[in-house]
């Protein structure tokens, strides 16, 4: 039998209606196999659709990968950068088959790890091999390489980012060399490359210095920002880490201490997340956000309700929470000493102009080090964070709060949201020069550079 | 005055509050310790621990945690088709792609499966 055109329509049409009828449909099946998968980032806020992603088992993988394919390629670990580091439509490359402790020395309390290894399962290990990492960030669900890649950091004046503590690393360019990397092979790739946007090649292996294990006491309670505010230099000088999370909108904020300490643990940190005191929030930013002062009131009220129980327990228990409402992030770091002025002004503004947000910030201190590319190189830093629910549109909020960062010298984060280009970001960083140079020299093709990346370096995509 | 009405908001805001909370769990349920998924296949079992593992292997996240058939069981019902458009658009705190940058349709199918207790390797 001829096949016609209305033999086909008959028969889709058939199709279609067992479809509707029954649970199964060819249709829709079809359909599936076709879905379209695109990249996306935890939240939500980039994406893009990639001609291919891989996930490498091996070194010599990825190396081949490189040598012989054409194209941009960009990392990825856990997704979790705000800003646009990892949209490309060539090749993602995810270091998730690349993970776990690779080798530890006893002697000088160094650990190998792969580099696509979950922050969050880097604690247990490096306690059974009788170490820990000297600082964490307050959410663990970056990889070790992404959390580099980026500077990223917990508080502490005391303690640096994640990539202070890099002691050696393996790095595979975009000519498929592979180069290990630290402070006598390659020290000069080594020191750009412990900060450098997944720009200078693939990083596979990370040695990290570390220390014994510590437990930790965390304390939390309410106090009105400005006393806080007026009391900032005793309280990040008197605690090993200090931080607190100054709530928009009103007069109060969560401060919390975290020292070491010798004293019996306490129950585990609760689990539950964020959840309840967002909702929270959200419910009084969208039924109290058109009465400002009333807002503060019930806020200021609602948040010396809170409790907070002290927690006990070793390092890596202690640091991390769990972060289970997604948001978008802007920080900026600025020089230490201009962190207070800074915050009164965003404070002030969001009053000011009824801000449409209401998640808190956030108010760190990390100390200098010497990395070209870090937001704390050369200067102690005091990273303040502005975050908005990923429901909600950020443009306007981050671009009303962004320049006052820019008017004291602020340094973006890399893995978050700004809107600097190199002619801003090339002023900001003394040894910018440095680290562009090298990344010209180890990738002259631009095979690691996407659009962003292109804006943020000052030069052309070639791919 | 005054303070009565901030009384009465705090109580209807709280209210709001525990309505809002999904789970309902205790902070000694949300502490309980997590038996670990058996996953014999390393690619797979990798691929499980750099991503779902984050929130499905932890408790007290609000993610149904992995091996909860009871927990997963409202949530097969709406279909794979659905599961798999959570997965792959993000759905409330379940974030786009679930942390897996580089899975396929079939990866998230087999990962649901395996957490839902529906299937073994």
């Amino acid at each position: 039998m001829a096949v016609t055109r209305r033999t086909v329509l008959k028969q889709l049409s058939t199709a279609a209606a067992l479809g509707a009828v029954t649970s199964w449909s060819p249709v829709s099946a079809a359909a599936r196999r076709r879905r379209l998968i695109p990249w996306s980032n935890w939240s939500g806020g980039q994406r893009c659709i990639p001609a291919q992603r891989v996930a490498p088992t091996s070194e010599a993988a990825i190396a081949d990968m490189l040598e012989n394919s054409r194209g941009v390629v960009r990392p990825v670990g856990a997704s979790h950068s705000f800003s646009a580091l990892v949209p490309t439509d060539g090749t993602l490359v995810s270091l998730a088959q690349l993970t776990g402790m690779i080798g530890h020395n006893p002697d000088t309390l160094e650990a190998e790890f792969w580099a696509g290894t979950p922050m969050s399962q880097m604690g247990q290990p490096l306690h059974e091999a009788g170490q820990a990492l000297v600082n964490m960030a307050d959410i663990d669900y970056q990889t070790l390489a992404g959390a580099i890649a980026t500077s990223t950091h917990g508080t502490g004046i005391d303690y640096g980012s994640y990539s202070a503590y890099v002691s050696g690393l393996r790095l595979i360019t975009a000519s498929g060399d592979v180069l290990d990397c630290d402070a006598e092979n390659n020290p000069e790739i080594f020191s750009a490359a412990r900060v450098s946007l997944g720009a200078l090649g693939v990083i596979t292996r990370i040695r990290m210095k570390n220390r014994q294990p510590f437990r930790v006491h965390e304390q939390t309670w309410v106090q009105d920002t400005n006393e806080l505010l007026e009391d900032v230099d005793r309280l990040r000088k008197e605690n090993d880490r200090f931080e607190f999370i100054p709530i928009l909108h009103s007069d109060v904020s969560l401060c919390v201490t975290l020292n070491e300490t010798n004293d019996p643990n306490t129950l585990p940190k609760e689990g539950g997340g964020d959840g309840d005191k967002v909702s929270l929030l959200r419910n009084v930013h969208k039924y109290a956000g058109g009465f400002p002062n009333a807002r503060a009131s019930l806020v200021n009220t609602l948040a010396k309700q809170m409790d907070f129980p002290d927690v006990i327990d070793q390092s890596y228990k202690v640091f991390a929470n769990v972060r289970d409402q997604r948001f978008n992030e802007m920080e900026y770091t600025v020089p230490a000493e201009a962190g207070p002025d800074c915050l009164r002004e965003i404070m002030a503004l969001v009053r000011k102009k009824n801000l449409n947000s209401f998640l808190p910030l956030e108010y760190r201190y990390i100390k200098a080090d010497d990395i070209p590319l870090s937001m704390f190189s050369g200067r102690d830093g005091c990273a303040i964070s502005v975050h908005q629910s990923y429901e909600l549109d950020y443009h306007n909020f981050f671009a009303a709060v962004e320049p006052i960062f820019w008017k004291y010298e602020g340094r973006p984060h890399w893995g978050k949201l700004h809107s600097l280009n190199a002619a801003q970001l090339s002023k900001l960083y003394p040894q910018w020069q440095d680290f562009t140079a090298l990344r010209e020299e180890l990738d002259p093709d631009g095979r690691f550079l996407n659009g962003h990346l292109a804006s943020v370096f000052g030069t052309r995509m070639r791919n | 005055m005054k303070k009565r009405i901030a009384l009465l908001l705090l109580a209807g805001f709280s209210g709001l509050v525990a309505c809002s909370s999904e789970t309902g769990e205790s902070a000694a349920e949300a502490a309980a310790p997590i038996a670990a998924l058996q996953i014999n296949d390393p690619v797979l079992r990798r691929t499980y621990e750099s991503s779902c593992m984050n929130c499905h292997g932890v408790a007290g996240t609000g993610a149904p945690i992995s091996g909860d058939v009871q927990a997963w069981a409202p949530r097969l019902a709406k279909g794979m088709d659905t599961l798999l458009d959570h997965s792959i658009d993000g759905f409330n705190s379940m974030p786009p792609m679930g942390m897996c940058p580089q899975c396929s349709e079939d990866d998230f199918v087999a990962l649901i499966e395996l957490m839902a207790g529906v299937k073994g390797e």
